[in-house]
């Protein structure tokens, strides 16, 4: 069996299974925001995953093909359906931003509220951010995860650690509440006292 | 489990819940992980529940139509919330009724890097009595703890200081290196 088509095939199943898991975050993050951007940026993912998940169903079809028992794959095309299923879910949860329904305040406090936080954090100017990397954040931060950075009109999502912060991003964030606050402290260019 | 009351709460709980189980899963049926996925079914029932009562909690809130209008959006984000589980489950279960990845995929997934894996602290565990802050400190590997069962309660995102006991299962997050170490520790 071919190793190209195979670690083809493996990285694809990787990469749906992040970019479902990454929908469901921003999807949820795009309602605590009330983001028509971020809802659209769900929208364009949905269709990123179907263009995604058949360019898998080929590569594993291909597979199939070369090996003598196909049947054997069958559990291997039907994981794809998942994440199409989930993309289609991410999708449907952000239908009341992209119609413009005024959030419930009831979903707006459950939504901030949850144990992992949501939050918007801009860097500033003479914040120590400008300039840092993602994993000079990790290893220097409070533990947060980083799921978009906005930069002037466009959105980075799911950034990478290399990715450097620039003053005047702003970050989406998920994390514990307390850990958001420190962020954002610093995020302003305040110094934490020792 | 503990069942919360206010349409927040519930919220709150099934929002927490919905961002693990598609983590765990595709982790299920990637590294081949037959509690894992039965894990994620208990929890695709425990969000049926919880929508059940978030739906009456809703219904009941409703008096008049402005109400109605106010609501309805909710039940949209609600039944997505649903989708959401029911697709995690249904992956569940046909990775428990047989239909698993082929074994040559599952072969090359071994350099994947992250790795999610469910330990069972056993009595006398060098991990029972500490806080879930310090599981990394003390296997000398990083985890992220996702969930811990407790009997039939379950977890999510524990905090730092929960304190973890004999019989529970702690279903975490870690590296390739780390399962390996985890695997040494037969923690």
């Amino acid at each position: 069996m071919s190793k190209d088509l195979l670690s083809e095939i493996r990285d694809m199943l990787i990469e749906l299974k992040n970019v479902a898991e990454f929908m469901v975050d921003l999807a949820y993050t795009a309602l605590l925001t009330n983001s028509r951007e971020l809802a659209e940026e769900v929208e364009r993912l949905e269709e990123y995953i179907d263009e995604l998940h058949t360019r898998y169903e080929m590569a594993v079809l291909e597979l199939a093909k070369q090996s003598e028992k196909p049947a054997e794959f069958l559990g291997t095309l039907r994981v794809g359906l998942a994440a199409e299923a989930l993309a289609d879910a991410a999708r449907e949860m952000v239908q009341p931003v992209l119609r413009g329904d005024e959030p419930h305040e009831i979903f707006m406090v459950a939504m901030s509220e949850a144990e992992e936080a949501i939050g918007r954090v801009n860097v500033e100017e003479r914040s120590p951010l400008a300039g840092k990397s993602l994993s000079e954040l990790g290893a220097e931060g409070p533990p947060v995860t980083v799921i978009a950075i906005r930069r002037g009109g466009s959105w980075i999502l799911h950034p990478g650690e290399d990715v450097k912060l620039h003053a005047g991003d702003v970050l989406v964030v998920k994390g514990r509440d307390e850990d958001l606050e420190e962020l954002r402290r610093m995020a302003r260019g305040e110094v934490k006292e020792e | 489990m503990e069942e919360p009351k206010s349409v927040r709460e519930l919220l709150i709980e099934i929002k927490n819940i919905t961002e693990k189980i598609v983590d765990l899963a595709f982790s299920s049926f990637l590294f081949n992980l037959e509690d894992v996925a039965h894990e994620v079914l208990r929890l695709e029932e425990h969000i049926d529940d919880l929508l059940y009562m978030l739906y009456v909690r809703i219904l009941m809130a409703s008096e008049t139509a402005d109400d109605a209008e106010k609501l309805a959006p909710i039940l949209v984000i609600a039944s997505a919330m649903e989708s959401i589980a029911d697709a995690a489950g249904d992956l569940a279960t046909i990775f428990l009724k047989g239909f698993k990845l082929h074994p040559v995929v599952y072969e090359s997934l071994k350099e994947v890097e992250e790795r999610v894996v469910p330990v069972r602290i056993k009595q006398g565990s060098k991990l029972a009595g500490k806080k879930i802050a310090d599981i990394s400190e003390e296997l000398g590997v990083t985890v992220t703890p996702l969930i811990v069962c407790r009997g039939r309660r379950r977890l999510i995102n524990p905090p730092e200081d929960f304190i973890v006991e004999p019989g529970d299962t702690v279903i975490l997050k870690t590296t390739r290196e780390g399962v390996e170490e985890l695997r040494k520790e037969g923690e």
